[in-house]
């Protein structure tokens, strides 16, 4: 009897040990199935909330999600490990108020202007469009989804960019976008609504804004009304057109959906709580960077928000004993605010100015100096409200994110605060806490890996994990 | 289907409530202090020399002599002063974010009430001058422009509605003449290009206004009966025009000339209006008995003209001559600027007319506030009347005279022997050192239009 292979047995047996698989797939194109998506983290210093010890523990993730955590736990054959050692690991912080990588939206007013009498603007050209999402204009390119990473950041609320009211506001995971929506988490969160206005079109000011808010909000409530009557019984009854921006605010009068105004002033804050009592309204106050106490004790008890996280420049300080000391230890973060033009700044000018006698100059430093400190308390002082949510933003630079949390610490944070802010309390918010904000197991796989404790100077992100996925910045793993 | 109609009845009553809202009544200071000694104008009688005015919670309980202070209430000798009732400025675009909507020539729905911006340091300059309370305006860009707001000045609160005159009677700006038509006319190519396009579109608001009512009128018949409609479109616009033409919202109107003055009482009378006050009105000398037999006020500038064209043919002596044929008239300032010497501005009436003392200081007192409905709070000095007090130095009316202190419901807003360099309220900390202005803490005067 021969022992000969039939040639063609041969061939195929050497085309499935060659051949890695192609064969079997229903997979897109050159892209190789991925074998395992588990990571193992060993050995890593996590705190799992605020409040909670750090300790060092093992995390075994599966599918994206926390399938196990605890010291003695061994890491399967198929995971890919991550020396945790050293590393600090969190919850991934929540960017609770963005327009990250949303483009300008000068170049849609351009676009879109009206030609006709300014009276006679539709709304939707006047910047109210409460309808607007911005699903399909989520755009962060992989140098943006890095540079919010290094921050530490997994997640993100982006609003819409516009005028006074520029639509529904998303949540995503800070990965690429995919084809198939996986990174948004929440689609429709709540209307977007700020106190600016294109010029030439009504409402031009806002003036008008007050009452095109009253309008349309009166309006919605009577058709609202009428909709659901037409529901309960339509013989009889006249059919209802509602157009996009009605539907759009719906939910928001039936307080299904809060408005997150934006509300950096005094005037601007008490016109929002104004327009809130009038209409019945939910709000949440954003980017607030001027609140003087005797305002705050006029508004509504359970009245929440965003503070700016945003700072102002230290005003010079005339040389004293306190503030050579403060520059003996480091002296506190500063940053420019966003709004100012980029220039050179010229060397600190410490003359007093023409004008000026240099007793009115040092009053005048004195009042800067507290009402910069006013201004860097506000945060705290509505901590110590309960009325913090977590920051906007808004008006910070990416780059800055980080920087700015930790210069809390010095105006009545706690890192475990500013955890807070970071994390469980947006989470509990925007009503992801069952997935995400904490450490847990069952929880989503948003993680993000500090060489050292976040609020440490120089702390930097080695590793983020979104979904599970990781993403390195480790500088040996590049 | 009952749930429904009772629910339509709830939002019908808010949306009445909300279109009529007359503005939040917040607590604001009032302080107790006697004035004694000092030589009172009182405008509504004689002058009270050598004579002493107690104010307790805000009012004035007593006018006399030798009158004492209960325990714990300030004395004060102004003996030597003279003591008037805080002046009241019937045209002012002080201390606010916004003057002009003028995207429409229609914008009653706008409310100058949600604007007020109390940092603006012109308040202070207005108290340094004895004004106490002024008419806060919409500009005269449209022909019917917004609601305004009466306020005091009471400087130092950070809250808006702080400065909120509880109770002043609404009103709202109206604007004919060359503004509104070359704003819309010229600038936007929309009615009015024309006086007569000004008239036709008081008419036309007026017309679309009663309009909307029949058609609330109707639905509200049928919910009432039980039944379901389609709602109409509710407009906070044509409500505020009902509210003038129900006699809820008086009607300021800025104007010059005497036919568009004159053509104004006749729309009025179309639509049963009984009330109106013209503000500038310089061609007011025209048509002053027609203004008196109307029952229209006016509120001048003293001695402005010839910056346009409608205001060519003017005259120095408009407030006499109104006056003196029986019209409630008031010297305005509608400027930043003037607002601080109203009282030399009133004085120019002595000047060019020969009004005495007293009528020349009704302009700048109760006149204006008769103009604003506030006639029974503030405009004299009398028992009952708010303790809004302007003290001088020496007679109001005289070149000399400096104001020196100036008090709203008691309490002191302005002393001229307490008058810090920074009167400032918000510190804006990254403003230029070599800029040392007020730039960002009030508007300009050209933001109104005249």
């Amino acid at each position: 009897m021969h022992n000969k292979i039939n040639p063609i047995t041969l061939i195929l047996i050497l085309f499935f040990c060659f051949s890695n698989g192609k064969i079997k797939a229903q997979f897109s194109g050159d892209e190789m199935p991925i074998i395992s998506t588990d990571l193992f983290i060993s050995n890593v210093t996590m705190k799992s909330h605020p409040g909670a010890d750090y300790e060092k523990t093992n995390l075994l993730i599966q599918n994206g999600i926390i399938n196990q955590i605890g010291s003695e736990i061994k890491a399967p054959a198929s995971a890919k490990t991550i020396d945790g050692e050293g590393l600090h690991l969190y919850s991934a912080f929540i960017n609770p108020l963005s327009h990250e990588g949303l483009k300008d939206e000068e170049d849609d007013v351009r676009r879109s202007a009206w030609r006709g009498a300014p009276g006679t603007t539709p709304l939707s050209h006047a910047g109210i469009n409460p309808q607007n999402s911005i699903i399909d204009e989520f755009d962060l390119n992989s140098r943006g989804v890095e540079s919010l990473h290094k921050q530490g950041f997994g997640l993100i609320h982006l609003v819409p960019r516009g005028f006074v009211m520029t639509g529904k506001g998303t949540f995503f995971l800070i990965k690429e976008k995919e084809d198939d929506n996986s990174h948004v988490l929440v689609s429709e969160t709540g209307l977007f609504a700020q106190w600016r206005n294109m010029a030439r079109v009504y409402p031009a000011t806002p003036l008008a804004t007050m009452a095109v808010w009253r309008d349309l909000i009166n309006n919605t409530r009577l058709q609202l009304e009428y909709s659901e009557s037409i529901k309960q019984s339509p013989e009889g009854k006249a059919r209802l057109n509602v157009n996009n921006q009605t539907l759009a605010l719906f939910p928001v009068v039936k307080k299904e959906q809060v408005i997150y105004f934006n509300v950096p002033e005094n005037r601007q804050i008490l016109r929002a709580v104004r327009l809130a009592e009038e209409l019945d309204l939910d709000i949440i106050l954003t980017n607030v960077s001027q609140l003087d106490a005797s305002i705050l004790s006029t508004l509504p008890e359970n009245i929440q928000f965003f503070p700016d996280l945003s700072w102002p420049e230290h005003p010079h300080e005339e040389k004293t004993e306190k503030s050579e000391k403060v520059e003996e230890k480091e002296r506190p973060n500063r940053r420019k605010r966003r709004t100012a033009e980029k220039q050179e700044k010229p060397e600190e000018d410490k003359s007093v100015p023409v004008g000026m006698t240099e007793e009115e100059h040092k009053k005048l430093l004195e009042s800067r100096t507290k009402e910069y400190e006013r201004r860097m308390n506000l945060a705290a002082e509505l901590k110590n409200r309960n009325a913090l949510l977590g920051f906007s933003m808004l008006d910070t630079k990416t780059a800055d994110l980080l920087k700015n949390c930790r210069t809390l610490l010095e105006f009545g944070f706690t890192a475990d605060e500013i955890l807070a802010a970071l994390t469980t309390d947006v989470a509990t918010h925007f009503g992801i806490d069952a997935i995400t904000g904490t450490v847990n197991e069952g929880k989503q796989a948003h993680l993000v890996l500090f060489d050292k404790s976040f609020t440490e100077d120089k702390a930097t992100v080695q590793y983020m994990i979104i979904d599970g996925k990781l993403f390195s910045y480790k500088k040996d793993e590049k | 289907m009952k749930m429904t109609y009772i629910k339509i009845n709830l939002i019908l009553l808010l949306l009445i409530a909300v279109s009529s809202l007359s503005w939040s009544q917040m607590e604001t200071p009032v302080g107790s202090i006697l004035l004694k000694g000092g030589n009172l104008i009182t405008v509504s009688g004689e002058d009270l020399y050598e004579t002493d005015l107690l104010i307790i919670d805000g009012i004035i309980t007593d006018i006399g002599e030798g009158l004492s202070a209960p325990e714990g209430v300030e004395i004060k000798d102004v003996s030597g002063k003279y003591l008037m009732p805080g002046i009241v400025d019937a045209h002012s675009h002080v201390g606010l974010d916004a003057v002009n909507e003028m995207t429409n020539p229609i914008t009653a729905e706008v409310r100058i009430a949600d604007v007020i911006n109390p940092y603006d340091i012109a308040f202070y300059h207005a108290l340094a001058g004895g004004v106490t309370v002024s008419h806060a305006m919409h500009g005269s860009a449209n022909v019917i422009g917004g609601q305004n707001q009466t306020i005091k000045h009471r400087y130092g609160h950070h809250h808006p509605d702080a400065l909120i005159m509880d109770g002043a009677a609404r009103t709202i700006k109206f604007a004919l003449g060359e503004n509104p038509i070359r704003v819309h006319g010229e600038g936007f190519t929309t009615i009015p290009n024309t006086r007569m396009g000004v008239e036709k579109v008081i008419r036309n608001a007026f017309d679309e206004a009663l309009e909307y009512r029949k058609h609330w009128e109707k639905f509200r018949a049928v919910v009432d009966a039980g039944e379901s409609a389609l709602p109409p479109q509710y407009s906070e616009r044509h409500e505020a025009i009902l509210g003038v033409l129900d006699g809820k919202i008086l009607i300021h109107c800025h104007s010059y000339r005497s036919d568009e003055i004159y053509m104004l009482m006749n729309v009025a009378r179309d639509y049963d209006i009984d009330q109106l006050i013209f503000q500038h009105v310089n061609e007011g000398f025209k048509v002053a008995p027609e203004l008196a037999e109307f029952g229209a006020m006016a509120s001048v500038f003293s001695d402005w003209w010839s910056f346009k064209f409608e205001v060519y043919y003017s005259t120095a002596y408009n407030t006499t001559i109104l006056s003196q044929n029986g019209v409630i008239t008031s010297v305005n300032s509608d400027s930043r600027e003037l607002i601080r010497h109203l009282y030399l501005e009133a004085a120019k009436a002595q000047r060019y007319g020969q009004l005495d003392d007293n009528e020349t200081l009704r302009l700048i007192t109760l006149n204006p506030a008769i103009q604003l409905g506030i006639e029974d709070r503030v405009g004299s000095l009398e028992v009952g009347k708010d303790g809004d007090v302007a003290i001088f130095n020496a007679h109001p009316l005289s070149i000399y005279t400096i104001p020196e202190y100036t008090f709203i419901d008691g309490v002191k807003y302005f002393d001229r022997y307490e008058d810090p360099d920074d009167m400032r309220m918000v510190i804006d900390i990254e403003e230029d050192l070599n800029h040392f202005m007020e730039l960002k803490s009030g508007r300009g005067d050209h933001d109104c239009l005249h």
